[in-house]
């Protein structure tokens, strides 16, 4: 099988609040960086692929006006997901593998300044019997988080150090924020949103970017690329049926761990888009890994981009193993209420 | 290339208001013909890929993470396609895509739009933060552009009326169409009302409620059935605004 690495990726220093700032302008910085971080241009890219979503955009059609963030003439190959960038990766991957296009630039954006997001989130329900009763996103993560707590698996001090551990490793991630942590004293102190979740274990609100390209390794040999090879990746979708899920499982990701054959031992990094402090934990245990373990780059909880997060844990891995200090990294990105639908994604440093 | 090819298609009866089923029901409705006539079964499929344009033509965000028990994607890989009015296509490209990776044997391909759920029009005049308001609706977007192709090539005002006769006769050969119109000529469609100059009310296409599914497998699942190899395929796209639009024709 043909080989596929990451070869550059940039991504916005992220803001609580863009301003007026449109999609273009989010998008055309990380385009021209990555691009200049590879030292490829536009007529190198033979395909292009974005995510993102009209309903945080607050317009349909907002991928198209964010295709004026690149040169479209003559006509490119291109195509949209309304999903996170992390499927936009997936369908760049299954291109080039058919020898459809040999490189591929990805890029993710979100503005959930604007909105709502708590009850924007809410129409991803089933609008027939789920989305009526409006429980947040917030509600629904204070649902998963309330499983855990009484399978055992959870208690407030553990979501306590995934927050600490979330604003200490953030300061790897120059486009993170600067997030100071509370103390136990205050964290245990403060206001419920939806119980058991404060407002210290909610991701917060955040505007950006990022793009990634990938390429594959003739190209990667023709163009003197440096890749970070994905050496495996996939994705499962859960039910909606939240009631038929045990949500102190994630099975798309122990079902793709066995079908992608990986065997965490192997692993030395982990970034996961866990956008709850008891989602932090729950992916430390199944990742078998300590809670300051998993996402180095500080993760969702110190800036979570909307339909680009999930496209970051891969370009975080990415980034850490080319600082040669890591051999093999393990992306995780998710989408849906709960953790609905999972892309695991392997890398390895060819070195 | 890996072959593909598409063993199964799957469509439903398009109409203004499909009332007597919802989104999912709509969907399975050509799910299971594509199944029946590709002659697979759920346990055949690897992924499902879906597409539609628009959530706000439904009010739902991202509508396939509610589907994915009724579209059976359920612990399967499910890819969502948008690319506006090209959906439909693109969809089918990424889906046999899935195959020409050699990455899976039988895919199934969704794409639908129940325009009923909620009012087009409104869908596709948003109104943009920072940025002036336009509520023109498809017509409203498209008109300048048709405009400028008559200018350019010197079409003759009939031909537009020609076109929408043809398509409308097809039609009325298909019984699954949204439109019957019996009958239908050139002074039918010119007598209708302009509605975005230069395009009159039987010029366009009407907001339906309909879905259409394929089946698309590699050669050992396609062998021996009746299937449609898929001998090449390709997408462009350019800038809704771009300057340099229609250059060097």
């Amino acid at each position: 099988m043909k080989r596929i690495g990451v070869v550059g990726y940039s991504q916005n220093s992220i803001k609580s609040d863009a301003g007026a700032a449109n999609e273009v302008e989010l998008i055309m910085p990380v385009v021209h960086e990555v691009l200049a971080e590879t030292n490829l241009t536009q007529s190198n890219i033979d395909f292009t692929c974005s995510g993102s979503c009209d309903y945080l955009q607050g317009a349909a059609f907002a991928f198209v006006e964010g295709l004026n963030a690149i040169q479209t003439y003559p006509p490119i190959k291109e195509s949209h997901v309304e999903m996170d960038a992390a499927w936009a990766l997936y369908e760049s991957y299954l291109r080039i593998l058919s020898g459809d296009a040999e490189i591929a630039l990805i890029y993710g954006f979100g503005k959930s300044s604007p909105g709502n997001l708590d009850q924007i989130m809410s129409l991803q329900l089933d609008p027939y019997y789920v989305a009526p009763l409006w429980p947040d996103r917030v509600n629904l993560a204070g649902l998963q988080a309330q499983s855990m707590m009484q399978a055992g698996m959870l208690t407030r001090e553990d979501m306590h150090a995934a927050v600490c551990a979330s604003a200490h490793n953030a300061k790897n991630n120059p486009s993170a924020f600067n997030i100071d942590p509370p103390s136990l004293e205050e964290y245990l102190a403060s206001a419920m949103i939806s119980s058991p979740l404060t407002k210290h274990d909610c991701a917060p609100i955040s505007d950006g970017a990022s793009a990634i390209i990938i390429a594959s390794e003739d190209a990667c040999k023709k163009h003197n690329l440096d890749p970070i090879w994905i050496e495996k990746i996939g994705h499962q979708v859960d039910s909606s049926n939240l009631g038929f899920r045990d949500l102190t499982l994630v099975k798309p990701v122990s079902d793709l761990m066995n079908k992608l054959d990986i065997d965490l031992n192997t692993i030395d990094i982990i970034e996961t888009q866990a956008q709850f402090s008891h989602e932090v934990v729950l992916m430390s245990q199944i990742f078998k890994r300590t809670i300051q373990d998993i996402n180095l780059s500080g993760g969702p909880l110190a800036g979570n981009v909307m339909m680009a997060a999930g496209l970051d844990t891969i370009g975080h891995t990415y980034k850490f193993l080319k600082s040669h200090q890591h051999s093999v990294a393990l992306a995780h990105a998710v989408s849906g209420p709960c953790l609905q639908h999972n892309l695991l994604a392997c890398l390895r440093s060819p070195l | 290339m890996i072959p593909a090819a598409v063993i199964g298609v799957g469509q439903t009866k398009y109409d203004s208001k499909r009332r007597d089923v919802s989104m999912p029901g709509l969907i399975r409705e050509a799910i299971d013909r594509a199944l029946i006539q590709a002659g697979v079964d759920w346990d055949d499929i690897d992924a499902v890929i879906l597409g539609k344009a628009p959530d706000m033509f439904e009010g739902v965000m991202m509508p396939e993470l509610f589907l994915a028990d009724s579209i059976g994607a359920y612990n399967k890989p499910l890819l969502r396609v948008h690319t506006a009015g090209s959906v439909g296509g693109s969809t089918a490209i990424m889906a046999a895509t899935h195959i020409t990776s050699g990455q899976y044997k039988c895919v199934l391909t969704v794409s639908f739009e129940k325009q009923s759920e909620s009012n087009a029009t409104w869908a596709l005049s948003p109104k943009y933060p920072y940025t002036p308001h336009i509520n023109a609706g498809a017509g409203g977007y498209f008109a300048p552009y048709m405009r400028e192709y008559i200018r350019r090539s010197g079409a003759p005002e009939h031909i537009g009326w020609q076109v929408a006769v043809k398509d409308r006769q097809n039609a009325n050969l298909n019984p699954l169409a949204h439109l019957q119109i019996p009958g239908i000529d050139l002074d039918m469609v010119k007598s209708t009302p302009m509605l975005w100059e230069p395009l009159r009310y039987l010029e366009s296409c009407p907001s339906s409620d309909g879905a259409c599914a394929l089946i698309i497998a590699a050669k050992d699942i396609a062998k021996g059935k009746n299937a449609a190899w898929i001998k090449g395929m390709s997408v462009r796209s350019e800038g809704t605004l771009s300057a340099g639009n229609g250059r060097g024709r």
